[in-house]
């Protein structure tokens, strides 16, 4: 009996393993950092939200690419690309950025392939510019078979005619580019002039250890052109081994072209996939259910309200919050915290609920919530006691408690509050090491500074603060930069090396006051020393009801350029900047953002941003800004375009912590569509304790 | 110049490992601490076991407890044992926590929730099989489960179970789903309740065995 039992459970676990490798199919970057063989694309899907860093070398080309699994068959990678030789005068070398996009038609099916259509470098230079239908079948768990059509860098070796001339003559020949800057979408040139096939298999061996063969249709035109001559191209035929050191690290090494090696690290991470599912956090106070004998304890008391606070207080900060100022009626309390750990917000609004049910006197029958940032409270989380009793253990409590909470507008709930003693006035200051880098010059891609800063906040009273940074830079390079790209617009940021050359800089000092000028609205001027090239006044307000998934701001600046050393002096350049934004934040993390406005260097425009938002802090996102300076004026880039990572700590170290790492990649630094940098901005501020984005991440609440 | 820049990193270094100072609340997790997280999340020094935290359990020690209920527990994956100290009753539902802030909630003796473990299981609904075990046996038992995904979505994740009588004071409970199985055992005291159990808490952490000591 016991024996069967085993062989039963045995086989169910090997069911399940199996299950598991055959979700696991063996996936490859290639040397352009997208999922393929070695140079060629493949029509594979990365897991949802995994992002992947890939680093390769061939033949004088070296590049660094990251890549996105935007959605499930969305997929986009930034390249930053190093040719040697190419400079046929000098013999210099050249520098590119490119953009891809690669979309999923058709996934894989029991009998036809996935099917992909990719756009490989479309708003670049051109150098890599290509186009692919690709279709890639699995057979077997082990090996997958790719063939695909090329146009563009993809169509040189062995190409025809290009089968589209059926829609028009206009595919017969591919325009030469017309844009040396770069940054346009060149997309007369898309799907034309000749195509060639490429193809190509990879075969997992182990689970580590994959192996690919190709037949490349890239005949590597401008790299083998006369007077670069990087190889020799001998044969189509490449070869790759992909072997994963530890968990989403990958070398790969290749022979390529019959003549050369190329080697390749990636490094993959998921979003999704936290060290820890719901973080090692140590467990919550548990919830101090009513008894019906004790309800003797009277509120009216002072002495027993100052102890309660006190109470209160104490354990707040033992779970990473403070108590700001509270409230007691005879039947209610109205509590302001702040959440010093939790980008979970829905778990700092349910720890703050079970430490009340400790604290409150019995007869108090309802809880409201108020996070505070800045000392505005953001939201108003109205919750029955008896409900907490009741869910704490419910099966279904996380969505219970949802539905039975109240989450409205907080902005008179400070009236009557009664602030903690320790709160206003309060100085804090913080020494700690920083890194700064300066990338994509071609003369030094990356460089790097660091040092120590000193910050330093004076909470002098609520919403009225006063905040510094000073930096003493102890080593680096970013001095280094010489460069002076001419600009016909004034120069807002393209002095940005100048800037870096300061040892000692003041990078902030302003006074700023937040407030609520009534319901739904929230305010900020914040004057001084604003950034590190701007001094001046900032005003800010933002409509944003609780509930609602958009919300709407206004920003208007009157900014001075800042001296180069980062002192107090000011140079004579002033402009007024400013921006209506729309924001709008979808149910699935979605969040879109449309700004009009007058930039730094006075030109009018728009910035649109894209971001995916993860509820465990994660933020996947792009902008790109179109000014009325002509592309030729603006110069290389033609726009202002970058994309942004935040990357929380906590997704690492399994431990809750609001610290975040932001990761901006702006390709290329110029005076057109620049925008100020204004510490706490409001949208920022209060867009995880609003709905849809606590309900979004609610599941926390009894974490 | 070469050992000027030298010496300057290796000055950064140093300030990079001693982190942050300051009266600012300390949102820095130093490198220390990063260590300590990595050593409770992979497999550690073996602690003591269950017989050892029993045997310390004098009565002098217990009565540092005041009159908190105890258990000694022991979770299977990474394998760390500790005291469970009465912390809380809710309902039918207590409470336990470890000296080191992991709390373990039982309902009637059955595990309805586990927190700071990480990969917690963050509700149970016990009730068909709870009414089983009283009966002594059972079949098409449905027990469900919830836990936070990676992004801090709720998962739901069901099995079916069988309850029978193993001997006299065991019953074993075995579970089904299309991912997963496991089977739970509970010790039944004189009483008629659960003195001692083996229960299944998710993938990632195995089984809670865990023990009364005092009630």
């Amino acid at each position: 009996m016991k024996r069967s039992r085993h062989i039963l459970m045995s086989s169910v676990l090997s069911l399940i393993a199996s299950q598991v490798i055959a979700q696991e199919r063996p996936l490859s970057y290639s040397t352009y950092g997208t999922l393929g063989l070695i140079d060629m694309p493949t029509a594979q899907s990365a897991p949802d939200a995994e992002i992947a860093t890939t680093l390769s070398y061939f033949a004088g080309s070296t590049r660094g690419t990251l890549s996105f699994q935007i959605s499930p068959r969305l997929s986009g990678s930034f390249r930053y690309t190093k040719i040697d030789d190419w400079s046929r005068s000098t013999g210099e070398a050249t520098f590119d950025r490119s953009f891809d996009l690669r979309y999923v038609l058709a996934n894989e099916g029991r009998y036809h392939p996935a099917i992909a259509i990719g756009l490989q470098d479309f708003v670049g230079t051109g150098i890599y510019s290509a186009e692919y239908l690709v279709a890639t079948k699995n057979l077997g768990t082990d090996l997958a078979i790719t063939a695909g059509i090329g146009w563009g860098r993809l169509g040189s070796d062995r190409g025809f005619d290009n089968p589209f001339v059926v829609f028009g003559d206009q595919f017969e020949t591919r325009p030469t580019s017309r844009n040396k800057r770069g940054g346009q979408i060149e997309s007369a040139r898309w799907f034309r002039g000749d195509a060639a096939l490429f193809g190509g298999v990879s075969w997992a061996a182990t689970d580590r250890l994959t192996l690919k063969a190709e037949v490349s249709s890239d005949d590597y035109v401008q790299e083998r052109a006369d007077g670069r001559e990087l190889f020799d191209r001998d044969t189509p035929l490449n070869f790759g081994v992909d072997f994963e050191i530890s968990d989403g690290a990958h070398l790969q090494g290749y022979y390529m072209h019959g003549s050369e090696f190329g080697v390749a690290a990636t490094f993959r991470t998921n979003p999704r996939f936290p060290a820890v599912n719901g973080g090692a956090g140590s467990a919550p106070v548990p919830i101090r259910p009513r008894t019906a004998a004790a309800s003797a304890d009277l509120v009216t008391s002072d002495r027993i309200r100052s102890a309660t606070q006190q109470q209160t207080a104490a354990l707040l900060a033992a779970d990473g919050m403070e108590l700001e100022a509270m409230r007691v009626t005879a039947r209610t309390a109205t509590v302001h915290i702040r959440n010093m750990r939790y980008i979970g917000r829905a778990e700092a609004i349910g720890r703050t609920a079970r430490i009340l049910t400790q604290t409150l006197p019995m007869q108090i029958s309802q809880f409201t919530i108020v996070p505070m940032e800045n000392g505005i409270p953001l939201s108003a989380i109205t919750l029955r006691r008896a409900d907490l009793e009741e869910l704490e253990f419910a099966p279904d409590g996380a969505w219970q408690s949802y539905v039975r909470a109240d989450i409205s507008d907080a902005s008179s709930t400070l009236t009557e509050t009664v602030y903690a003693d320790d709160i206003y006035p309060r100085f804090r200051w913080s020494l700690s090491p920083f890194a700064e880098g300066s990338y994509f010059d071609p003369d030094g891609p990356v460089r790097l500074d660091f040092g120590l800063a000193l910050q330093a906040q004076y909470d002098i009273a609520p919403g009225l603060i006063l905040e510094g940074r000073v930096q003493q830079k102890l080593v680096g390079n970013r001095d280094e930069s010489t460069r002076n790209d001419p600009s016909t617009l004034p120069r807002v940021r393209s002095d940005a090396n100048i800037y870096a050359r300061a040892d000692t800089a003041l990078r902030r000092l302003t006074l700023a006051k937040y407030g609520r000028p009534g319901p739904d609205l929230y305010g900020r001027v914040t004057f001084g020393y604003l950034e590190t090239m701007f001094f001046g006044a900032s005003a800010e307000l933002l409509w944003k009801p609780v509930n609602s998934s958009l919300a709407f701001g206004v920003e208007v600046n009157e900014v001075r350029q800042r001296e180069f050393d980062q002192g107090f002096e000011l140079q004579d350049y002033q402009v007024t900047t400013g921006h209506g934004t729309l924001y709008y934040q979808f149910d699935n993390g979605l969040l879109a953002q449309v700004s009009a406005g007058r930039y730094l260097a006075g030109d009018w425009g728009s910035t649109l941003a894209l971001d995916r938002t993860f509820g465990n802090g994660w933020r996947v996102g792009a902008y790109a800004t179109f000014t009325d300076v002509p592309f030729d004026d603006f110069g290389e880039g033609s726009f202002d375009k970058g994309l942004r990572i935040r990357v929380p700590l906590q997704h690492y170290v399994g431990r809750p912590s609001t610290r975040v790492s932001s990761i901006n990649i702006q390709p290329i630094l110029r005076d057109g569509g620049a925008r100020l940098n204004v510490n706490d901005r409001l949208y920022e501020s209060l867009r995880t304790y609003h709905n849809p984005e606590l309900r979004r991440g609610w599941g926390r609440f009894w974490r | 110049m070469k050992t000027v820049l030298n010496s300057k990193i290796a000055l950064l270094c140093c300030l990079l490992l001693v982190a942050s100072c300051g009266n600012a609340p300390q949102q820095t997790t130093t490198i220390s601490q990063i260590g300590q997280i990595i050593d409770q999340l992979g497999p550690s020094e073996p602690g003591p076991t269950t017989t050892q935290i029993r045997a310390s359990l004098t009565p002098e020690v217990m009565a540092q407890f005041g009159n908190a209920a105890l258990k000694v527990a022991a979770i299977e994956k990474p394998p760390l044992s500790s005291v469970l100290i009465g912390v809380g009753q809710n309902g039918d539902v207590e409470t336990f926590t470890t000296p080191d802030g992991v709390s373990f909630s039982f309902r009637n003796g059955m595990l309805v929730a586990t927190r700071g473990l990480g990969a917690d299981l963050m509700t149970a609904d016990t009730g068909a099989s709870l009414r089983a075990i009283r009966a002594g046996q059972g079949a098409g038992v449905v027990r469900i489960h919830r836990y936070l995904d990676g992004e801090d979505q709720i998962i739901v994740r069901s099995f079916v179970c069988t309850i029978r009588r193993d001997q006299n004071t065991m019953l074993r409970e075995s579970c089904q789903s299309p991912s997963f199985a496991f089977e739970n055992t509970y010790q039944i005291g004189p009483q008629g309740g659960i003195v001692g159990s083996r229960q299944w808490v998710s993938p990632e952490r195995g089984y809670l065995s865990v023990e009364d000591i005092r009630n």
